[in-house]
C-alpha cells in the first residue's frame, strides 16, 4: 500500500485513539473486538473453565464409556470416541490457539520490522543483501517446509512457532521496507540528521513510530497466519499430540473415521478457529481503515 | 528491460542453489531410518545396510552432496526410494494435477473477486458490503481441510452431486494428457476441491479490488463521469474497475506462487494426486530425492511466479521502469 | 495519564497476562500413593529409574500411542517416574535398531503376515538371544539359555507334532518370563458389496484380498471386474524392488510362485506338480507342464532357477531371511529343479517356495541392472496379467486366459485413496466393490450400525489377526531386567482398555509374554497365558514380595541388593 498520505504525526496512539473511534460506527469491528476479549479471556482461565483433563475418560452411571455422545448438560459439545470431553479440549485448545498466534506474530514483527526499518533506512548494499536474503526465503514453499522442519525438530509447540515465524518475517520485512523508504526521504529525518542524531536513534524516534501502525496490522494478519498454520500443520499429524489443540482434535476426528458421525466432534473446533480467525480480521480492517485513510468513510 | 530480466533469472538459479543446499542438509539431519519405511522392521540388520547402500546413503555427506547436486544441473532427482523410479517422472504426473487445480480455483477466485470487489466499492457503507466482507473473511478463517470434509459430506454424501475422491473414476484408463484431464469425468472430480480452493482464495482479490476501487473512485474523473450524468453501472465496470484492476493482477502472479505449495491440505482430503500430497507422503516416507525433487520444483515456480508478478507490474503500470 | 495511555496499559497487561498463561501451566503432577514403609529411606534400595515410553504417533497408531500414555500413567501411580514419548515411527525404529540400543520400554507391533504363521518368527526372530545385538529383531534383549535351546530345535524339527511341542513348552518360558507385555492383537474387519459379488475367502491375517479371493470371487451382475480399495499406496511393480506389503498382494496375482498357501495356510503345490524331501536339506521340486507366460513363451525349470538365482545375486532385502538358507540350485532333468540347502530349514516350502515369484528368463537376463528396472509392463505367468499401473492412483489388470486355474472375475481395479475416509464414502457410493485393509474400528462401527439402510448392500467379515501389538521392554536395563517388575507392569496393562474402548471390541486381548495369538490355532499353547489380567493391587504385593519399598515421598525402590 502506498504511504504518501500518511500524516507525519501519525504514531501509535493516535492510531489507537482512531481505532477506538472507528468502532462506534464499524459494527463488524465491535464484533471483532467482543468476540476477541472473548477468546482471550476463555484463553486466559483456561485451566479454570475447562471442567475436565483433555484426556479423562468418561463412563456413564451403568460403568459404559460415554462413546460419540451427542451435546448434553453434562457435556456440551459432546464427547469422542473414547469418552473424552471435547468441550474441555476445546476450550483448552484455544489457550494453544492463541498462544501459537500470539508468540508467532511478536517474533515475526519484531524479526521483520528490524530487518525491515534497517534495509530500508540504510539501503544500498546493506538493503541489498538483506532483500536477497527475504528473496531466498519467500522462495520456500510454507506447508512442506513446515512439516520438513517439524520432522527434523521434534514434533512440540515451541518448534512449530520457530517454524512458522522463520518463513514469515519476510513478509513483514519487506512491507515495513518500503514504508520506511518513503519515510526517511521525508524532511523531519533529514533536519534529524542534520542536528547529528545517531542512525540508531533516528530509527527509533523517528522512523518507529511511523511505521508502528502498518507494523500492529501486519501483526493482527501474522497471528491469523499463524494460527491457521497451527492448525494446518496438526491436522496432517506434524503437531505436537501432547497439547490440545483444534487442528489435533479435527485430526483426530479425521483419522479415527468419525466425521461424518461425530457432527458436534468436527464443528466445534471448526467453529471456533473460523469465530477466532474472523474476529482477528475484523480488528485487522478496522487498523487498516486507521493506517490506510483512503479507506475511511467519507 | 531485457537486461533486467536476465538479472533476475541469475539471481533466480543461484536462490534455486541455495535452497536446494539447504533442502539437502535438513532432510540428512531428519531422525528416523530411510529404511524403515521401505522395508519391514524383520529383515535382517544386513540387509538394512545392503539397501542404505543402494540408495547411495553410506557414502560420506560430502559426497552425497556432490552426486546431488551433479545430478541437479541435469534436472536430475534421483530415483525415488518408494517408487523406485525417478523422482522427476512423479513429479511431472503430479505437477500437471496440481496446477490444473490451483489454476481453475484461481479463475474462479479472480472472477468473484474482481466483480465482487468492484461491486462492493461501489455499496460502500451498506449492509450488503458488511455481508460480503463477512462471508469472504468466513471462507478465509476456515481451514481448507475443514470446509473441504464439510463439502464433501453435504455434495457427495448427502446429494451425491459430485465425486468426492481423486481425479478421475477408477478403471477410467489412459496416460495421455487429453484422456486424463479432457473429458467430463475429470471435470466432475475437479468442481468440488477447486470451488474449496477457490472460496478460501476469493477474500484476497476481492479485498483488494474493493480498496483500490476506492482509490480510483475518489480520483477526479469518475466525479467527473458522475457529474455528466454517465450510467453509474458504466462507470462502474468501465472507468473505474479497469484501472482499478492492476494491484489485482500483481497480486494474483504472487498468489499463484503460493498457492502451488500452499494447498497441500485440499489434495489431502480431496485425495488429489498432486504435488502437494506427494511432498507429504515422501516427507514421512523419508523419500529424500523425491521429497527434495518436490520442494525444489515447488520454490523454483514460487520464485518464477515472483517474478512474472514484476514484470506484470512493469507492462501494466508505466509509471515503473527497470533501468 | 490520558484515557489513551491508560487504554494501551490494558491492552498491554491482557497480553501479559495472556503470555504468562501460556508459558505457565502444562506440567504434569505426578500423583503416588504412598505406601507406608518402616525402613528409613537411606536403608532403601535405589530409587527405581525414570523409565520414557516410547510410541507411535496417533495417526500411525492410535491404540499404540493411547496404551503408552495408559501405562506411563499406571506406572506413575505406582510411584515410578514415567513418561510416554510419542514419535514418528521411522525414527522409533531408529531408536529400537540403532547402535546405541538407547531405550527403556516402547509400544509397537508385528503385523500378522502368512509367513508368520509360522512359529520361527515369533519364537526364535524376537526372542533369540542370537539376535539380541542392535539391529537384531529381539530388541527387548531377552536372553535366556533354556529358551534359545527350544528356540533352535524347532527350527531343525521336520515332524510337525513334534516341532509344536517344542514350540509349546517355548511358550510356557515366554509366559513366566514375560520379556514383553502383549496389550492387543486387532480383528481384520473387512467388507464387500454383497450385491454385486459372492463367495469371498476370508484369510486370517490377510482379509478379503488374498491370494484365493481373486480366484473363487463371482460377479452377481454383469459388472464382472472387481474394483478394490486401498488407502496404502504401492510402491512399484518390480518384484526384484518391491517392498510394500500392498506391492505384494497384487505381484503374487501377476507372477505365479511353486508353491502357493492354501486359505488353510497349508502349502498347496501350484505352479509346482509336487516337492520331495530327498534329505532335511535337499529339496526337489517338480515344475507343472504346458504353462506359459502373459507374452505366449513357456514356463520352464531354467526360469525357476534363473528366478531365485536373480533375487539371490541382487540380494533382494524384502525375501533375504528366506534365500539365504539356499546353498545351490540344479536343474535334474526338464520338470525337476533342486534346491541344495546350507542347513535344515524347516519353513522352506511354506515361507521360501511360497514367497518367491517366477519371472520370465527371456526377459530379465538381458537387463543391465535388474533392481533398478521399473518393469511397467510387467511380464508374469500369473492367473492375472497387467494392464496398466499409474502411480498412486490405480493398478488394472485382466484375467490371463491361458491360465490353468481360471478366476471367474475378467479382471480387477486396484485403487488407492488418501484416507480411509474417502473409502468409507466410495463404499457408500458403491464405487468399490471390496478392501483389502482392516476397515477402522469406527467405520466397522458405522456399517455395522446401517443408520438409515445406506450400508445394505455391504457384507462386513471378520479374522482375527495373527500379529500383535505389545509394550516392549528393555531387559539391559533396569527396572526391566528385574522379572518381578516386568510382571507387575503386566499387571498394571489394562487389557480390556485396549480391547473394548479403544478398539470398539474389535480384536483380541492380550497378556504377559503372549506371542502366538489365539487365532493361530495349531502353535498357539492355550496354557502359556498367566499373567494377563489388570489388577495394580496385586501389582504392588508382587513388587513388595520381591523387595521393592516404597519411601517416604512414595517413589519406588529397587530391592537392596
Amino acid at each position: 500500500m502506498s504511504t504518501a498520505t500518511l500524516h507525519k504525526k501519525a504514531n501509535s496512539q493516535s492510531v489507537i485513539r482512531l481505532f477506538f473511534k472507528n468502532l462506534k460506527r464499524d459494527k463488524l469491528a465491535l464484533i471483532g473486538v467482543v468476540l476477541l476479549v472473548f477468546f482471550i479471556g476463555v484463553a486466559a482461565f483456561s485451566d479454570i473453565i475447562a471442567p475436565y483433563g483433555p484426556r479423562d475418560r468418561h463412563y456413564n452411571e451403568d460403568g459404559k464409556i460415554r462413546r460419540l455422545e451427542a451435546p448434553s448438560a453434562a457435556h456440551p459439545f459432546g464427547t469422542t470416541d473414547v469418552g473424552r470431553d471435547i468441550y474441555s479440549q476445546v476450550v483448552l485448545g484455544t489457550k494453544t490457539a492463541l498462544t501459537v498466534g500470539i508468540l508467532a506474530a511478536l517474533l515475526v514483527t519484531v524479526v521483520g520490522s528490524v530487518v525491515g526499518i534497517i534495509a530500508g533506512y540504510y539501503g544500498g548494499w546493506v538493503d541489498t543483501v538483506i532483500m536477497r536474503v527475504v528473496d531466498f526465503f519467500y522462495a520456500i514453499p510454507f506447508i512442506p517446509f513446515v512439516i520438513v522442519l517439524s520432522a527434523v525438530l521434534k514434533p512440540s509447540i515451541w518448534n512449530i512457532i520457530l517454524a512458522v515465524s522463520l518463513l514469515s518475517w519476510r513478509t513483514v520485512a519487506r512491507l515495513v521496507r518500503s514504508q520506511v523508504l518513503s519515510i526517511a526521504k521525508r524532511p523531519f529525518i533529514k533536519a534529524a540528521r542534520v542536528a547529528g542524531a545517531s542512525n540508531p536513534r533516528i530509527m527509533f524516534k523517528y522512523v518507529l513510530p511511523n511505521v508502528v501502525p502498518l507494523i500492529m496490522l501486519e501483526m493482527a494478519f501474522m497471528v491469523n497466519w499463524a494460527i491457521a498454520a497451527e492448525a494446518s500443520i496438526a491436522f496432517l499429524g506434524f503437531g505436537d499430540p501432547t497439547v490440545p489443540s483444534w487442528g489435533q482434535i479435527l485430526h483426530i476426528v479425521f483419522t479415527t473415521g468419525n466425521s461424518r458421525v461425530a457432527w458436534w466432534w468436527i464443528t466445534a473446533p471448526g467453529v471456533a478457529i473460523v469465530l477466532l480467525l474472523l474476529s482477528i480480521f475484523f480488528v485487522a480492517r478496522a487498523l487498516e481503515e486507521v493506517v490506510d485513510p483512503r479507506l475511511r468513510r467519507r | 528491460m531485457l537486461g533486467y530480466f536476465a538479472r533476475r533469472l541469475a539471481v533466480m538459479l543461484l536462490m534455486i542453489f541455495l535452497v536446494s543446499t539447504m533442502i539437502f542438509f535438513l532432510f540428512r539431519t531428519m531422525p528416523g531410518d530411510p529404511t524403515a519405511f521401505v522395508v519391514d522392521p524383520s529383515i535382517p540388520a544386513e540387509a538394512r545396510q545392503q539397501l542404505l547402500e543402494r540408495y547411495g546413503l553410506h557414502d560420506s555427506l560430502w559426497v552425497q552432496y556432490q552426486v546431488f547436486m551433479k545430478d541437479l544441473v541435469k534436472l536430475d532427482f534421483g530415483d525415488s526410494f518408494f517408487y523406485n523410479r525417478p523422482a522427476m517422472e512423479i513429479i511431472g504426473e503430479k505437477l500437471a494435477a496440481t496446477l490444473i487445480l490451483m489454476l481453475t480455483a484461481m479463475v474462479f477466485a479472480y472472477v468473484i473477486g474482481i466483480f465482487g470487489g468492484a461491486w462492493m466499492a461501489w455499496k460502500r457503507g451498506t449492509p450488503l458490503e458488511s455481508v460480503g466482507i463477512t462471508i469472504s473473511l468466513i471462507f478465509r478463517s476456515a481451514p481448507t481441510f475443514w470446509v473441504g470434509l464439510m463439502v464433501i459430506l453435504l455434495f457427495s454424501v448427502r446429494l451425491g452431486w459430485f465425486p468426492a475422491q481423486g481425479m478421475r473414476t477408477a478403471g477410467t484408463g489412459g496416460g495421455t494428457f487429453s484422456e486424463v484431464f479432457l473429458n467430463t469425468d475429470f471435470l466432475k472430480h475437479l468442481v468440488l476441491p477447486a470451488l474449496v480452493a477457490g472460496l478460501y482464495f476469493v477474500a484476497t482479490p476481492l479485498l483488494i479490488m474493493r480498496n483500490s476501487m476506492l482509490e480510483v473512485m475518489s480520483e477526479d474523473y469518475i466525479e467527473m463521469a458522475r457529474a455528466k450524468g454517465i450510467k453509474e453501472r458504466i462507470i462502474l465496470y468501465r472507468h473505474a474497475a479497469r484501472n482499478a484492476l492492476l494491484p489485482v493482477v500483481t497480486a494474483g502472479a504472487l498468489f499463484i506462487g503460493s498457492a502451488i505449495g500452499g494447498q497441500v491440505l485440499i489434495e489431502v482430503v480431496f485425495s488429489w494426486p498432486g504435488l502437494g500430497r506427494e511432498i507429504v507422503t515422501a516427507v514421512t516416507r523419508h523419500d529424500y530425492p523425491l521429497a527434495q525433487g518436490c520442494f525444489i520444483i515447488i520454490s523454483a515456480m514460487v520464485m518464477f511466479m515472483n517474478l512474472v508478478a514484476d514484470m506484470l507490474y512493469a507492462v501494466l503500470d508505466p509509471r515503473i521502469s527497470y533501468k | 495519564m490520558n484515557l489513551m495511555k491508560k487504554r494501551m496499559w490494558i491492552s498491554l497487561l491482557v497480553v501479559g497476562v495472556l503470555l504468562l498463561t501460556a508459558c505457565g501451566g502444562g506440567g504434569a503432577s505426578a500423583p503416588a500413593a504412598p505406601t507406608e514403609s518402616d525402613i528409613p529411606d537411606e536403608e532403601m534400595g535405589e530409587i527405581v529409574p525414570s523409565i520414557t515410553l516410547l510410541s507411535s504417533l496417533p495417526e500411525a497408531n492410535m491404540v499404540n500411542y493411547e496404551m503408552a500414555e495408559e501405562i506411563a500413567e499406571e506406572l506413575r501411580l505406582l510411584g515410578v517416574d514415567a513418561v510416554a514419548q510419542p514419535m514418528d515411527f521411522a525414527v522409533l525404529l531408529d531408536v529400537l535398531y540403532g547402535e546405541d540400543s538407547d531405550f527403556d520400554a516402547y509400544t509397537i507391533g508385528w503385523s500378522g503376515r502368512v509367513e508368520r504363521l509360522d512359529p520361527d518368527m515369533f519364537i526364535h526372530s524376537i526372542n533369540h538371544s542370537d539376535n539380541a545385538e542392535p539391529g537384531g529383531n529381539n530388541t527387548n534383549r531377552y536372553r535366556n539359555p533354556a529358551f534359545d535351546a527350544l528356540a533352535d530345535a524347532q527350527r531343525q524339527e521336520m515332524d510337525i507334532d513334534a516341532r509344536r511341542e517344542i514350540v509349546f513348552e517355548a511358550q510356557e518360558i515366554l509366559g513366566q518370563d514375560v520379556p514383553q507385555v502383549t496389550l492387543y492383537s486387532r480383528a481384520n474387519m473387512q467388507t464387500y458389496n454383497k450385491e454385486l459379488f459372492a463367495d469371498v475367502i476370508n484369510i486370517p491375517g490377510e482379509g478379503l484380498f488374498n491370494e484365493w479371493t481373486p480366484f473363487s470371487i463371482r460377479p452377481l451382475t454383469d459388472k464382472t471386474v472387481l474394483t478394490v480399495a486401498s488407502n496404502v499406496n504401492i510402491d512399484d511393480i518390480n518384484p526384484l524392488s518391491s517392498k510394500s506389503v500392498y506391492g505384494w498382494r497384487n505381484l503374487r496375482l501377476i507372477y505365479d510362485k511353486l508353491v502357493r498357501l492354501s486359505p488353510e495356510i497349508e502349502p498347496v503345490p501350484w505352479a509346482a506338480v509336487g516337492w520331495d524331501v530327498v534329505a532335511d536339506d535337499v529339496i526337489d521340486v517338480e515344475l507343472r507342464q504346458g504353462m506359459t507366460f502373459h507374452d505366449g513363451e513357456p514356463v520352464t525349470v531354467e526360469d525357476v532357477k534363473f528366478s531365485y538365482e536373480l533375487f539371490i545375486n541382487e540380494n533382494v532385502e524384502y525375501f533375504a531371511s528366506f534365500l539365504t538358507p539356499i546353498d545351490t540350485i540344479e536343474i535334474m532333468d526338464e520338470n525337476t529343479v533342486r534346491f541344495n540347502l546350507k542347513y535344515a530349514y524347516a519353513p522352506f516350502i511354506t515361507n521360501t517356495l511360497a514367497q518367491i515369484p517366477i519371472l520370465p528368463m527371456h526377459i530379465w537376463e538381458d537387463i543391465e541392472n535388474p533392481v533398478q528396472y521399473p518393469n511397467m509392463e510387467a511380464i508374469g505367468s500369473g492367473p492375472f496379467k497387467m494392464e496398466r499401473f499409474q502411480t498412486g492412483e490405480e493398478l488394472v489388470v485382466s484375467r490371463f486366459d491361458d491360465y490353468f486355474e481360471q478366476p471367474i472375475i475378467d479382471g480387477y481395479i486396484f485403487q488407492i485413496f488418501a484416507s480411509p475416509e474417502g473409502v468409507l464414502t466410495a463404499l457408500e457410493l458403491g464405487t468399490v466393490d471390496i478392501v483389502s485393509y482392516d476397515l477402522v474400528p469406527a467405520h466397522t462401527e458405522q456399517i455395522s450400525n446401517n443408520e438409515g439402510g445406506k450400508y445394505d448392500h455391504l457384507e462386513l467379515t471378520e479374522a482375527q489377526d495373527i500379529g500383535f501389538f505389545y509394550l516392549g521392554m528393555n531387559l539391559d536395563r533396569a527396572p526391566f531386567n528385574n522379572k518381578a517388575f516386568r510382571i507387575a507392569v503386566a499387571h498394571v496393562t489394562d487389557y480390556d482398555l485396549a480391547l473394548d474402548v479403544h478398539l470398539n471390541g474389535y480384536g483380541a486381548r492380550g497378556g504377559g509374554g503372549l506371542v502366538i495369538v489365539e487365532a493361530n490355532e495349531f502353535w498357539h499353547n492355550p496354557d502359556a497365558l498367566i499373567y494377563d489380567t489388570y489388577d495394580p493391587e496385586r501389582a504392588r504385593e508382587i513388587l513388595a514380595e520381591a523387595g521393592f519399598t516404597w519411601d517416604s515421598e512414595g517413589r519406588l525402590r529397587m530391592p537392596v541388593e
